[in-house]
């Protein structure tokens, strides 16, 4: 039993660091061209080309970020559940192209690893997305039994703090 | 230090927020804001109009042609390569820029005389231009 | 309880990705071959329209004035299936072509399907020597264009000819209906000169191939 929870953990560590590498290695190919990831990006013919070009310079740096917290443990719930948006939005995106029969570059990790065999990137996305889910699953659960622990007076508290907020 | 995760998220985007607009303004390979970015080898047709010496070639239809064209182009189509060619390459001159159109946005035949006139005439690469936008982008312009 | 946004929007997305098309297409890309004497290919897309209601076809664009598109009728009952046939004209093109077909239907008319119509035709000709340059300070040493026909084909040489007095060219033929030499000789090399080599062919009969070389003296 003890062994098990610690082979979970382990592969919960794991998989925060692999899944925060990716995206960041993901994010610095993309960061080190932009003007060719918004050519990627107005190839998928969803967003205008400016809202290409704004979307070029800024979620490449999201996913670095975002990589880098899964990775050195800091906002890491709010980034997982960043990326897990993230890769909704990607997932979608990717599955519009394929309904229309686009025969594209997906972009997804620059120009140096790409592919258009959307089978493959449907799945590589889905598996990265799986993998997000379960650690967010997991977050979920810790979460919720720290609430409880600690106690009553705190969740009010909080609660409060939620109702004030517009 | 317990942050709630929504508000770790937008300190997340908050943050990106920055080196995004750092790479925007000065970055390296920073994309043009302008819609109509260029592909490889094409001219816009303000650009193409103060080329000094060029030849235009229309790469539509002989019948879209007949119809109408670009004052001067000459018609250059691959339904009819070979003697079309003949009678463009008699004129040609290896230092003339050639700007090759066809219909508009969509159409993707004046890429493929554009490819093969460097292929098979030896034009050079930067000599030889695809007008964005075609024929479309020029008759727009006429309009007053 | 800001997770209920998320979860809604979550949900929101997962909802949009779950609307699928009606239209299911058998095929969206043909791939044919051809030969540069074939006048035209035709190529079918098929489809079935998969979902519960009709569905009608509002356009079929091709991207191309090479290739027009026909079909048969426009709207199609659930179950019904039906075909875009494409006919490609071969024209003068060699080589491989890849024109697209965007196809409106009303059940995503703001999501075209885009097929795809390969033809790769028989290039039966290859030229070696298609530049050549002399140093107006060297020697006038002749330079040698080479024609070889593929393999299956016979072609001839019709006509060659330089376009101006600063080159001449001499014809050998090494095997008839495959392989030719011609050899360039600039007259002159007092001058700096530009000039074509304009080899005409046989092949094919309606619009023969015509071979080029860029020919300098520097």
């Amino acid at each position: 039993m003890e062994t098990g929870t610690k082979a979970i953990n382990f592969l919960e560590k794991g998989l925060y660091w692999l899944l925060g590498g990716l995206f960041l290695f993901a994010g610095i190919l993309k960061v080190r061209d932009p003007g060719q990831f918004a050519v990627d990006i107005s190839n998928y013919q969803l967003l205008p080309w400016q809202a290409g070009v704004a979307t070029a310079l800024y979620v490449p740096w999201v996913e670095i970020l975002a990589g880098f917290s899964l990775i050195a443990n800091w906002n890491r719930p709010g980034a997982l559940r960043l990326l897990l948006l993230l890769m909704l939005i990607f997932l979608h995106a990717l599955f519009a192209v394929w309904l229309r029969g686009l025969n594209i570059e997906c972009g997804c990790f620059g120009r140096e690893l790409s592919t258009s065999n959307y089978a493959i990137l449907f799945a590589r996305d889905l598996l990265i997305f799986a993998g997000l889910g379960w650690l967010f699953q997991r977050e979920w659960k810790h979460r919720i039994a720290l609430e409880l622990s600690s106690g009553a007076s705190r969740s009010q508290d909080t609660s409060a703090r939620d109702r004030g907020t517009p | 230090m317990s942050r709630k995760p929504a508000v770790q998220a937008i300190v997340i985007l908050l943050l990106a927020l920055f080196p995004a607009l750092i790479t925007a303004f000065w970055g390296p390979n920073r994309p043009n804001w302008d819609r109509d970015q260029l592909a490889e080898g094409e001219i816009r047709l303000t650009d193409a109009l103060k080329t000094p010496n060029a030849i235009w070639i229309d790469a539509r239809t002989k019948a879209e042609y007949d119809q109408e064209h670009v004052p001067g182009a000459a018609l250059l189509n691959e339904d009819q390569w070979n003697s079309l060619l003949l009678a463009f390459a008699s004129q040609w001159q290896p230092d003339q820029v050639i700007i090759v159109y066809c219909d508009s946005l969509q159409c993707d035949s004046s890429h493929q005389v554009a490819k093969r006139l460097q292929k098979e005439l030896g034009a050079e690469k930067e000599k030889v231009l695809v007008l964005k936008g075609g024929w479309r982008s020029w008759k727009q312009a006429q309009k007053p | 309880m800001k997770n209920v946004i998320f979860w809604t929007f979550l949900a929101l997305i997962t909802a949009t990705i779950g609307a699928s098309a009606a239209i299911e297409w058998e095929n969206n890309e043909v791939t044919l071959a051809a030969k540069p004497t074939d006048k035209s290919v035709s190529g079918t897309f098929k489809f079935k329209n998969t979902g519960d209601s009709p569905v009608t076809i509002t356009e079929v664009r091709p991207t191309c004035g090479c290739t027009t598109t026909e079909l048969t009728k426009t709207t199609y009952r659930p179950g019904e299936s039906g075909s875009i046939v494409a006919h490609f004209d071969i024209g003068s093109r060699v080589g491989e072509q890849a024109k697209e077909i965007v196809v409106t239907s009303d059940d995503r008319p703001n999501a075209p399907k885009v097929l795809v119509f390969k033809v790769i035709i028989d290039d039966p000709l290859s030229v070696t020597g298609a530049s050549m340059t002399w140093e107006s300070t060297g020697k006038p040493a002749p330079q040698q264009f080479k024609i070889q026909a593929r393999e299956g084909y016979k072609i001839h040489i019709a006509d060659v000819r330089t376009s101006n007095r600063y080159f001449a060219a001499k014809l050998t033929t090494v095997e008839e209906g495959a392989s030719y030499v011609i050899d360039v000789t600039p007259t002159t090399l007092d001058e700096k000169a530009f000039g074509l080599l304009v080899v005409t062919t046989d092949y094919p009969a309606t619009d023969p191939r015509v071979l080029y070389a860029k020919l300098r003296i520097q």
